[in-house]
Formats: C-alpha cells, sequence, structure tokens
C-alpha cells in the first residue's frame, strides 16, 4: 500500500514470501502476501493507515497500539511453522504448504516481549530456535528479551537485560554455549520520532557494541564487550565457541550504510568512501579486557551470508554470499539507475579456512539477492551441495532462479529457471528439505 | 489504488511496486534442476 505520508524506505514494504519447490527435477512457484494485521486493515481501508517505518507516531489514530508488523525480512520453519518475521513484532506464523497465513505468534502464548528477530538461529543439533527482542517493552527502550525455544515451539527459557544503548540490533549469533548480541551504532529516540524525524540515526562517534551471554544465562550474566572504533555490523555469518572463547565472524563496514537514517546533522557518507571488512572477533570470557580481538579472515566482499545449516552455532568451513564486487561492471544504459541492492553483483562460495572464495558473476545487466545453500543429501560433507538464488534481470524486468553446484561453482549455474515475472529486491530466506515441511498440527 | 505510489528511487526500474501474488507450475528451466534437490526455498 502506499504511504499515506508521501515517502518510505525499502525496509517498510508489505512482506510477501515466496515458496519454490523442488522435486524430481522439477520447481514450482508460489508467493503470497502476508495477512498481517496492517496490511488487512489496510486492505480493508483502501488506504494506508500505518505510517513511517518503526514510527507509530505518524499512524492513524483508528489503529493505535496494534501490531505494525509488516512481516517481510525472513522466513523461518520451525516445528512446523512457516514463521514470517519484522524485528518490531512477534512472528506471523504461515503455513508452509499452502501460504496461508494464521496469524501473529508467540510460541504457546508465552512470549511477552512485543518484538522478534527476523534473524533466530536454529542448532543442528537439538533443533532449538534461539531469539531476541529487542525494543522489547516498546519503540526506543532498551530492553532485550532472549528466549530458547524447543523443537515442539515451547519457550525453554528466557532471560530479559538492558542494553547500553537504544539502538537496532538487527541480526545475532549463537553457539553451542553463547550467544553474542552486536549492538549497532544506528540509535533511536521517542522524541525524534513524535517530532517525525526518522526511526534511527547514526552515531558517528561511539564504540562498537557487543554483548556475550551464557545460552541458558540470565540477564545478569549479560557480559558487554566494547571495540573502540565505530564500524556498522553486518550480518553474522557464523559463530563457535572453544573453551573461554566465542568467535564471531561478521563483515563490519566503517561508516554508516544506511544512508535513510542519517547522522543528526543530516550527514551520510559517500558510499564510495564504505570499506567492509570481513571480520572475526574473538570474545575471551577468561580476560578481564573488554575489548575483544580482531582478524579479518578475507579480502572477499560480501553480505547476505548463509552457512550449510548443519554446521551453523558451530565450527564450520564453508560460507555463502551475495558477492560485492566494485570493479565488476554495471550496464547502466540498459538497466538505468543502480536499483536498491544493485551492489550485490555475483555469488560466493567461501572458503573460511583459506579466506579464498570462488565466484559467479551474473554479467553488467544481473544483480542478486541472498543465496540460499541445500546439501546435496542428508550426510553430504560440509558444503558439498546446490546454492540457490533469485538474479535480477535488471534490463528484462524479470527474476530468474539460478542454482549452482559447489563443485564446480565457478562454472555458473546447472539451471536457471525463467519467471514470467519480476520479484522486486526482497530481504532474506531459507531452503528447507522436504523432510523437514510436515503440516502444522 | 486510489493513491499512487510516490515518485521515488525506492520504487524505481525493477523494484517498482510488484504487487501480485503467483503460482507458477513447472517453471520454464534451461539446464537441469538437479534431481536430488527436494525441499523449498522460502523467501
Ligand atoms: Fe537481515
Amino acid at each position: 500500500m502506499a504511504a499515506e505520508l508521501g515517502r518510505d524506505i525499502f525496509f517498510n514494504g508489505d512482506g510477501m514470501v515466496g515458496a519454490f519447490r523442488f522435486k524430481d527435477g522439477h520447481v514450482d512457484f508460489t508467493s503470497k502476501y502476508v495477512l498481517t494485521d496492517k496490511f488487512v486493515a489496510e486492505r480493508a481501508a483502501r488506504r494506508a493507515l500505518y505510517g513511517a517505518y518503526r514510527n507509530p507516531f505518524t499512524d492513524d489514530p483508528s489503529v493505535a497500539g496494534t501490531i505494525r508488523s509488516t512481516a517481510n525480512t525472513n522466513v523461518v520453519v520451525h516445528h512446523g511453522l512457516l514463521l514470517a518475521l519484522k524485528e518490531d513484532g512477534p512472528p506471523v506464523a504461515m503455513r508452509p504448504d499452502t501460504l496461508e497465513t494464521i496469524g501473529n505468534y508467540r510460541f504457546d502464548g508465552k512470549m511477552t516481549s512485543q518484538t522478534f528477530t527476523a534473524h533466530p538461529k536454529i542448532d543442528p543439533t537439538n533443533g532449538e530456535l534461539i531469539g531476541f527482542g529487542y525494543a522489547a517493552k516498546g519503540v526506543t527502550t532498551t530492553d532485550i528479551a532472549y528466549y530458547v525455544i524447543d523443537r515442539g515451539g515451547h519457550v525453554v527459557h528466557e532471560a530479559w537485560f538492558n542494553a547500553p544503548r537504544a539502538a537496532m540490533i538487527h541480526d545475532f549469533a549463537v553457539t553451542e554455549n553463547y550467544v553474542v548480541f552486536p549492538v549497532s551504532s544506528l540509535t533511536s529516540d521517542i522524541e525524534r520520532l513524535k517530532q517525525g524525524e526518522p526511526a534511527f540515526a547514526w552515531q558517528p562517534n561511539v564504540d562498537q557494541i557487543y554483548g556475550v551471554l551464557p545460552r541458558r544465562g540470565s540477564g545478569k550474566d549479560i557480559r558487554w564487550f566494547t571495540v573502540p572504533t565505530n564500524g556498522f555490523q553486518g550480518h553474522t555469518i557464523n559463530a563457535w565457541d572453544e573453551g573461554h572463547k566465542v568467535y564471531l565472524d561478521l563483515p563490519v563496514v566503517n561508516d554508516n550504510v544506511f544512508w535513510f537514517f542519517p547522522e543528526y546533522s543530516g550527514h551520510v557518507p559517500d558510499p564510495r568512501s564504505l570499506r567492509q571488512a570481513m571480520t572475526r572477533w574473538t570474545f575471551d570470557l577468561s580476560s578481564n579486557s573488554p575489548v575483544p580481538q580482531a582478524e579479518i579472515f578475507t579480502q572477499t566482499m560480501g553480505e547476505f551470508p548463509h552457512v550449510d545449516e548443519r554446521y551453523a552455532t558451530r565450527p564450520y568451513r564453508h560460507a555463502f554470499l551475495a558477492l560485492i564486487d566494485p570493479f565488476a561492471p554495471y550496464d547502466a544504459d540498459r538497466c538505468g539507475p543502480p536499483s536498491v541492492n544493485a551492489f550485490l553483483n555475483g555469488l560466493a562460495h567461501l572458503d573460511i579456512a583459506t579466506g579464498k572464495s570462488e565466484r559467479w558473476l551474473p554479467g553488467p545487466t544481473s544483480s542478486v539477492q541472498e543465496p540460499v545453500f541445500a546439501p546435496r543429501s542428508p550426510n553430504a560433507p560440509e558444503g558439498d551441495g546446490y546454492v540457490i538464488a533469485l538474479v535480477n534481470r535488471l534490463d528484462e524486468r524479470r527474476s530468474g532462479l539460478v542454482i549452482l553446484d559447489t563443485q564446480h561453482f565457478a562454472d555458473g549455474p546447472v539451471a536457471v529457471a525463467h519467471l514470467p515475472l519480476r520479484l522486486r529486491n526482497g530481504l532474506h530466506g531459507n531452503s528447507v528439505p522436504s523432510s523437514e515441511l510436515t503440516a502444522p498440527n | 489504488m486510489t493513491k499512487r505510489f510516490p515518485d521515488d528511487p525506492i520504487y524505481h526500474g525493477f523494484d517498482a511496486p510488484g504487487r501480485v501474488e503467483a503460482h507458477v507450475f513447472d517453471l520454464d528451466v534451461e539446464g537441469r534442476i538437479p534431481t536430488d534437490l527436494d525441499g523449498t526455498f522460502f523467501v
């Protein structure tokens, strides 16, 4: 629905879920809107009732106090449900087989946080879904609620604590024994919301903050680490622990990536000044130092990472990324000005042990969306299987779905499914084997 | 739609509003979809 306010940001679109179903060498496609409270109310009214991104003060009074989620960020399958996620509200449950919306979902009704992350993690060894909500008691609050949900969908652990600043915490990381919360430098302030300013503002002169909590810890167990150099924390790739040390791999950019959340002064950096460093943080819990060690583990630049999910939360070797190649040509004559995320111009298979990557570029008239990984078989070695990604044919304004075999990744797709339509840039997805797609009770 | 989407780059080109719910049976494929691929890519 077009915003009544006249302007909006990319992150505020109504969520639509797509499903590519693979079977016997064929693939079918279905897409449906998530019937969020917002979507249903606005359809009935035939106009927008909800205003600016993450700003309830801009809403029509008729929807005051309602759930604002657009459920547009990620879709995760757990205990037979497809959960459509947006970090400013509870999950919205859907049927994985039909994409019909069931409704707002609070895990047996037990989740009292107002929010739940779009990036929960699943421990492959026990099926636990581990997640959290920030701004858990309302917009701009520092409250964080942390949840462990067992494979049956029941909340089995909960902890509450406060972040050192009211800031976006978009993603986090989980290991066998710990969880890590990267607290961003994008802060929120209720007075600014009331004035209609953007929901977040980049703070140029603050530390990077990371919180480490034992996986079954209580709020008092949170330990905050700080990095004296500011940075824009990207999506976590993976994390693991060994003894007293917790390791976290993620890209960190030297300045604010989100131009739509400028500094208070209005300043946004020149995009050409942004430098991404794939960073491995080591949090030593036996040390008194609040500063983690940093190591740059690859020169490959990319975002929207996925790992072989069988190795999530554990030591791992393979990662898959939407590649950022600043030197790859872009055909502006045929494609027009770069669209959202047009800088994601290839796919990469990254070897974490060596830092080297294999790459495939779809060419100067295409960009990519987040790649996912499907193992060749349940017992295949780590990273042996298929990488699946949407390719945006920017000149034709149509979408393709590419499938690459990791045994010969750089040769390009073994199959390209042509869609007779355009799937505009979305955010995250997941590949789920048929064996995990049982119908909900 | 009573109200048009504004003239903003987030709605331009490839990112023009989509608004279509779709079902496409058996997508047109170049190459071969591996037969051991058995599952769903949710996006
Ligand atoms: Fe994300």
